[in-house]
């Protein structure tokens, strides 16, 4: 079990946690390995943050376990754990300067003055703020402020590092300046980071590895491509990137292929990912922009008529949502050109998409 | 609230915004003199009149200065008073800052529930509440009786007239003023600090030390430097509770005036004190609009300092570590399996203070009720003989009616006045506001008897000491300050938005008043009323000064009761006083919550 646990940084098993009637987190389990950097992505009161406080030792689970380099840590105080934590407000202190801020937690692990400012000027070199260090915290902007609870984490070498929501009081430009920089801090430091999110491009943009939160549990787990091309379930399908989620019988298998009947107005073929049986009701999703709007369908792809009913240019590309089987909208996007000759609303179209482009979802398939 | 809405009519009506004619005149003036007016009047002129009498009527003196501080007796009285006052204060501040930290943690309703607790005793009379601690602390007390019960010991203790029962009664009166301070600074704290400092390394006390405690410093010198000033000037509790031995400055300045008739040193005094009261006020503004200074307090010496603070709890900790490491792995099942549970010392020193607050207004009840013709607990036999009493004789029962008169008089013209007062100070804005609201607050900051020796040296002269109308000048004085403080507060809380709303819906300022303002800050305003209503009831120290032999207040003649009977009946009144209080202050309460349930439903609509 011991050498088995110590290949990783952090190992959540069945971790729960109720507030009354509530469960914030039901029996999750999660290992994050050394130097990979993880994010519990999910709606707001899907336990994420429940989740994360527990491993940072702020909130007491109901049961189960947290492992932190393999020891056993589940009701360890925080100070204990060696663990570093950025607060979505930053929690820097008020009555402290930059420099002091930085040096707080090198000063409650006793270093001498010597070795804190050398390493204080180094974390403040790290996140390229070398020159604050005599400022008050309440002097500086939301990014740097981020940055230094960001340097207040590094400069004691955590094991891990947890974030929680770390950018959502930023504005889009700043937000996305600090996804990277931060995405490079970790490359450089090679630190585990794990990290909490609602916003899902941040998860794209950052993660190694994306741990999708819904009501409590872990929804899937998995490489931001595999999360993006291939969802388990409906929620997954439509809480990463935009889709299409699109309902269907199953008609039959042929070799690895799941042949659907799609609203009686077509036949789509997708990748058998799961055992299905002929009669049952299944959804399935294709991406916006998988979708072509095509004069001339190409063989051995999917192909449903349609109306163009939208058209919206929304800058770089320009979506259209065309009324398929009667009355699904379904939403197809391709660049904008300006030479387009463009469809209007009102013309009858044809959609085609790659097979491999069509993911069955797990789940009832039933139109909710 | 109808007498309210009356007065600022004309103020409000009179400034019709015509169009594009110019704006008309501002209500502020005719809104802010009649507060202007009273404070005038029965307060800056009457100081002035100590001022000039203490540098003598006819020519310029510096002599009963000088007097004052030649003599030794004198001194030796202030430097006791200063002690005494840093003693109440240090006291204060260490059981104050458990019960503050607990408020903080309670969540809710219990939160309220201890501000309650807390605010309870500061609206019963300090009459009433010195007067328990006389009847615990006494000869034949409830501290002695239960001692020799138990056979602990032989003869009673003394306990009462020691500088013992003037530190209890004093800080039974002065915590709340601690307290309340030290709360509303702690609760502006961002708690997620210290799980901050806990994630860095910090373990409870070090998160304490290094980060709660240098954040709530704030609060700590508000309260200690409220709670000072007060006890520096307080009267009652020491006069009542301390033995000869014991005597303060302001006993002495009360002995000049009505003994001795020394006006001219009286005077001086009173200016001595007086001064020192607004130094120390000025201070206590600046520690309050001073942001935490960071620099000063978070170099390497406060770190060093915060350091040998923790350095003991840190101590403990390893050795506890060590213990349990001790433990064979088995027994302990790795580390720590139970969410530890937090030490509850401060808990226990806050609940055991709240119960020593309410302990002795409480007890007043069975004391009552006694039958016996001096004061026993536990009563040997119930009856309500004092409340028959009290009924029965026309020297309690004509102070308790001109008490009800002079109350509500001052209820009604304090609300007025002290409204119209708070709407200029809350919604004009005119050079030098902040002067003119440190001007009418100040007579609650000044030491009553003060005030007392003043309007009693005015009053004289004008045939209003032993009448009505001297006492309800005098109480107004107290009562406007708390309406202000009140309503504006509220006022505050009202966003402008809503008034300007109703200015584009075509309301005219004083409809605008009356349709949204003050039904908004209703329950405030009733607040007020009963606080205005409770500063002129309650008040003893101006009445002493100001009663006759035919009018004086219930407080006078409790006062009088307590130093020359011992019956039950002062114990019987005092019970009725409690229970007034308390069902006024329920009251308030319960009014408070319903408006805020229905406030807080309107603001929602607003925001989403």
């Amino acid at each position: 079990m011991n050498a088995q646990a110590s290949h990783h940084k952090l190992e959540i098993s069945e971790l729960r946690k109720t507030y009354g009637p509530v469960t914030a987190v039901a029996r999750v389990s999660l290992d994050v390995g050394e130097g990979e950097f993880v994010t519990l992505l999910g709606p707001s009161g899907s336990g994420k943050t429940t989740l994360l406080m527990m491993v940072a030792g702020l909130t007491w689970p109901d049961s189960g376990e947290v492992r932190i380099d393999g020891r056993r840590c589940t009701y360890l105080p925080s100070h204990k754990r060696d663990i570093g934590v950025v607060f979505q407000n930053y929690a820097l202190f008020p009555h402290l300067s930059v420099h002091e801020n930085i040096a707080f937690p090198l000063r409650m692990r006793r270093m001498s003055d010597q070795d804190i400012s050398r390493k204080v000027g180094q974390a403040l070199e790290t996140v390229r703020l070398p020159d604050v260090g005599a400022r008050e915290t309440s002097a500086l902007s939301g990014g740097q402020q981020q940055r230094i609870a960001l340097a207040r984490c590094i400069v004691y070498e955590p094991s891990i590092i947890l974030m929680d929501e770390p950018l959502g009081a930023l504005d889009k430009k700043l937000r996305e300046e600090m996804q990277l920089e931060i995405k490079h801090l970790h490359e450089k430091l090679g630190i585990t980071v794990l990290y909490v999110t609602h916003d899902q491009e941040e998860a794209m943009v950052m993660s190694d590895k994306i741990c999708l939160f819904n009501e409590g549990s872990i929804e899937q787990v998995g490489t931001p491509e595999e999360m993006y091309f291939s969802p388990r379930s409906k929620f997954a399908a439509s809480f990463l990137g935009e889709s299409n989620i699109l309902h269907a019988s199953v008609k039959g298998t042929r070799d690895d292929r799941a042949v659907l009947d799609f609203q009686g107005s077509a036949t789509v073929e997708a990748p058998l990912r799961f055992d299905v049986r002929a009669g049952q009701d299944v959804a399935f999703m294709v991406r916006p922009e998988s979708i072509v709007i095509a004069d001339e369908p190409e063989s051995g792809r999917n192909v449903v008529e349609g109306v163009v009913r939208d058209r919206i240019l929304t800058g770089g590309v320009t979506k259209y949502f065309v009324e398929v089987a009667g009355e699904v909208t379904v939403s197809a996007t391709s660049l904008t050109m300006r030479s387009e000759r463009g469809h209007r609303p009102g013309d009858r179209v044809r959609l085609d998409w790659s097979v491999h482009d069509t993911v069955v979802l797990h789940g009832d398939g039933a139109a909710q | 609230m109808q007498a309210s809405g009356t007065s600022s009519n004309g103020a409000l009506a009179g400034s019709p915004a015509t169009a594009g004619a110019k704006p008309g005149p501002s209500p502020v003036p005719l809104l802010l003199a009649p507060a202007l007016i009273l404070l005038l009047g029965v307060f800056i002129v009457p100081l002035l009149g100590v001022l000039f009498e203490s540098v003598g009527r006819a020519e310029f003196t510096v002599g009963h200065y000088i007097e004052v501080f030649d003599n030794e007796v004198l001194m030796r009285v202030l430097v006791r008073t200063i002690v005494l006052s840093l003693v109440v204060t240090a006291i204060c501040l260490l059981l104050g800052y458990p019960i503050a930290w607990v408020m903080l943690l309670s969540s809710g309703w219990m939160q309220r529930f201890i501000a309650l607790l807390i605010v309870l005793p500061l609206w019963t009379s300090l009459l009433v509440r010195t007067y328990a601690w006389m009847v615990i602390l006494g000869r034949k007390g409830l501290v002695n009786e239960t001692l020799i019960t138990l056979g602990a010991i032989d003869a009673p203790l003394t306990l009462l007239y020691t500088r013992f029962s003037v530190y209890i009664g004093m800080v039974h009166i002065m915590l709340p003023f601690m307290v309340l301070p030290l709360f509303a600074v702690m609760r502006r704290i961002d708690t997620s600090l210290l799980s901050g400092a806990w994630s860095l390394g910090a373990n409870r006390p070090m998160a304490f030390f290094f980060v709660f405690l240098p954040l709530s410093m704030p609060g700590i010198l508000a309260g200690s430097l409220l709670v000072f000033i007060l006890s520096i000037g307080f009267f009652v509790t020491p006069a009542l509770l301390g033995g000869l031995g014991d005597t303060t400055f302001v006993m002495l300045i009360e002995r000049q005036v009505n003994r001795l008739g020394n006006w001219p040193l009286a005077a001086a005094m009173s200016v001595i004190l007086l001064v020192a009261t607004l130094v120390l006020v000025i201070v206590y503004n600046r520690v309050l609009s001073s942001r935490v200074d960071g620099s000063a307090l978070s170099t390497a010496v406060w770190v060093r300092l915060m350091s040998l603070a923790a350095f003991g709890s840190f101590l403990v900790e390893r050795i506890v570590d060590t213990l349990a490491s001790a433990v064979p792995r088995t027994l302990r099942g790795g580390p720590r399996q139970r969410p530890p549970s937090t030490f509850p010392f401060a808990a226990i020193v806050a609940w055991a203070t709240i119960l020593l607050m309410i302990f002795p207004i409480a007890i007043l009840y069975p004391l009552s009720f006694s039958d016996a013709p001096y004061l026993q607990f536990p009563p040997a036999e119930y009856s309500t003989r004092w409340y028959e009493n009290y009924f029965a004789r026309r020297d309690w029962v004509r102070p308790t009616i001109i008490s009800f008169e002079v109350g509500f008089i001052v209820m009604i013209f304090g609300t007025v006045i002290g409204t119209a007062a708070a709407v200029a100070l809350a919604r004009g804005s005119f050079a030098g506001k902040k002067l003119v609201l440190g001007l009418l607050l100040s007579p609650i900051i000044v030491p009553t008897i003060i005030s007392a020796v003043a309007l009693y040296y005015v009053f004289a002269t004008l045939g209003l000491v032993g009448t009505r109308t001297g006492l309800v000048l005098a109480h107004l004085i107290l009562a406007v300050p708390f309406v202000i403080v009140v309503v504006a507060s509220a006022l505050e809380r009202v966003d402008p938005a809503l008034e300007q709303a109703a200015g584009t819906l075509g309301a005219t300022r004083f409809t605008t008043f009356r349709k949204v303002t003050l039904p908004l800050i209703r329950p405030a305003v009733i607040t007020a009323a009963l606080f205005a209503f409770l500063a002129s009831f309650d008040e003893v120290v101006i009445a002493i000064f100001l009663s006759g032999v035919r009018i004086k207040t219930l407080p006078k003649r409790m006062w009088d009761g307590i130093r020359e009977e011992i019956d039950p009946t002062t114990a019987a009144v005092a019970a009725l006083l409690v229970t007034l209080t308390v069902v006024l202050i329920i009251l308030a309460e319960v009014l408070r919550a319903r408006a805020s349930r229905r406030g807080a439903a309107g603001h929602d609509q607003f925001v989403k």
